[in-house]
């Protein structure tokens, strides 16, 4: 960020701009450290000395079946209890435990901040979680405590880095040029909320002229379908990004077969061996296929980076020091 | 000292076996131990030369995972945690991190028991308020629910103790093991020796479970009323 070359420089030794790009980067690691909307030293600095009596909660799915959903929601949790940002990092489920209505039971802080680790605003966001964690909104007190409840992860002007960071690392030497990356979302009659996060992300992408030869969205259950794929995509290269919380049901079993990847869906356990088959070569295109966006271990940062929002939007504990620009 | 961390210390004194599910837990040199409550003869206190397996709170989570037929286990509190493990961890955080992977929120729901903070969600109450899919789960009828709760509550499926009713007017039958003893407060001590689970409200699972048996007498319902039944 401009006037922070002694943190950036401190970071990776050379300076560094967030709107980079990783081709220009010349690599990977670069192209990670350049998209942060804070460098990572500053969001130290917003909320170590901050958020050192708070709590925080993400809060995720999870699922009864399948046992790598809750995986990247416990990995986040775990990369930010170690940075020692909170006095206590728990982890709350909608079909694991502990539940939403346990988590609070397990906590000591007076001041609790809450993160959806869900990839868009929808039924869960908007009508679940406030339920079930009994939130009044942004803000709720209740029993001596405070419930701080920010936006979930998926909406966060990050993620348009995180997808393109993740279409590098599982298609490294593809050019960008002759690939069509494909952003694959459920697509639900429930809430088109998540449809409408996918699609923003796709108008972001091609706003940002990020070189590829054509970005498009699909989805499991709506047109454009996922298993039409090899009639939408216009370039020999196919890059297929899940925009998922977590490997599961969809990005490991339902997707592969709706690729072609797969016959039929494998079991319910973990069955990683589908990403890593790439390229696979279907329909004369060659087919990258990643894991769900959401195990990125970046997600941490943005999970981070809606607690400083939510304090920049709602005035939260923690003023964001002043030379730290607002997030766009 | 946070109130779960100090009493978790307190609880661990040196000398004291302690358990949790189907977790012992004991203060071992300057660090602490756990081990299943079935290998406490081979790996507890006594066993001499017994070596961690793990060290790692975190390892807690993948041990609690899967039973021993590498399935996964969704509720923590079924009985049918591993065996075959020693888990050594140098701080009393890492204790406490630890059990919040085998028995999340178990600690702080009985601290708060204690204190007669809990109020327990009826079941009715718990159903009334699900939406979207489950939304449906409202339907259930009383002998419904009852006979639900006891065949997948039963103590070979989780080893929580209830303290809901089907509603403020109708109590549940359940089997001893599922209702909290009277002689488990442990005394004046925050922690009593054998720290129970309890179940405040219905789980997920349970709602599932509702939906299911909803699902299917409307189903049963729809076939006997149709005109070619």
């Amino acid at each position: 960020m401009p006037g922070d070359e002694t943190d950036e420089e401190s970071i990776s030794g050379k300076s560094l701009h967030w709107q980079g790009n990783c081709k220009e980067m010349g690599s990977i690691s670069a192209f990670r450290d350049s998209w942060l909307p804070y460098p990572f030293l500053k969001r130290i600095e917003i909320l170590m000395t901050s958020k050192n009596h708070s709590a925080l909660v993400i809060v995720g799915h999870g699922s009864t079946l399948n046992p790598d959903s809750s995986d990247p929601t416990y990995q986040h949790a775990d990369t930010i209890r170690a940075r020692g940002l909170f006095a206590e990092v728990a982890c709350a489920f909608w079909k694991e435990e502990p539940s939403m209505r346990e988590v609070l039971h397990m906590l000591d802080s007076d001041e609790i901040y809450i993160v959806p680790n869900f990839i868009s605003e929808g039924y869960f966001t908007r009508e679940v979680i406030l339920r079930e964690l009994q939130l009044e909104g942004p803000v709720t007190v209740r029993d001596g405590k405070v419930l701080r409840y920010c936006d979930p992860v998926g909406i966060h002007p990050s993620m348009t880095r995180l997808l393109l960071s993740r279409a590098d690392e599982v298609a490294p030497d593809v050019p960008r040029a002759e690939s069509t990356l494909i952003v694959v979302g459920h697509g639900t009659t429930l809430n088109d909320q998540s449809t409408k996060a996918i699609k923003d992300q796709i108008a972001l992408i091609q706003q940002q002229e990020e070189g590829f030869g054509q970005v498009i969205d699909t989805y499991m259950e709506e047109p454009p379908l996922i298993s039409d794929w090899h009639t939408l995509s216009t370039q020999p290269n196919v890059i297929v990004v899940p925009f998922f919380i977590a490997d599961g049901l969809h990005s490991y079993q339902d997707i592969p077969v709706m690729l072609g990847l797969e016959k039929e869906p494998t079991e319910a356990a973990s069955a990683r061996a589908v990403f890593r088959q790439n390229p696979n070569q279907l329909h004369g295109k060659s087919l990258y296929y990643s894991s769900a966006i959401g195990t990125e271990p970046l997600m941490a940062d943005v999970i981070l980076d809606q607690v400083i929002a939510f304090d920049q939007k709602h005035g939260g504990s923690s003023a964001p020091n002043s030379n730290v620009s607002p997030l766009v | 000292m946070p109130r779960i961390v100090d009493t978790i210390t307190h609880w661990l004194a040196p000398g004291a076996l302690r358990r949790i599910g189907e977790v012992a837990i004991w203060k071992s040199g300057s660090g602490f131990r756990l081990c299943h409550i079935d290998d406490v003869s081979t790996r507890g206190p006594a066993a001499e030369g017994a070596l961690p397996t793990h060290t790692r709170a975190v390892d807690a989570r993948q041990i609690g995972k899967l039973d021993a037929n590498q399935k996964f286990r969704p509720l923590k509190s079924a009985p049918s945690l591993t065996r075959d493990w020693l888990l050594e961890l140098q701080s009393i955080d890492d204790v406490r991190e630890a059990l919040d992977y085998f028995y999340p929120a178990a600690i702080g729901l009985w601290l708060e028991h204690r204190e007669g903070k809990i109020t327990p969600t009826h079941l009715r109450d718990t159903l009334n308020r699900q939406t979207g899919m489950y939304r449906v789960t409202g339907l259930i009828r009383d002998e419904e629910a009852a006979s639900l709760v006891r065949e997948a509550c039963a103590p070979e499926n989780c080893t929580r103790k209830i303290l809901w009713e089907i509603s403020t007017d109708l109590p549940l039958q359940l089997v001893r093991e599922k209702r909290l003893e009277s002689d488990s407060s442990g005394g004046d001590q925050d922690l009593p020796e054998k720290v129970p689970l309890l179940c405040c409200e219905a789980c997920n699972l349970l709602v599932a479970a509702a939906r299911g048996v909803v699902k299917k007498r409307m189903t049963n319902e729809a076939k006997a009323s149709s005109p070619e039944s």
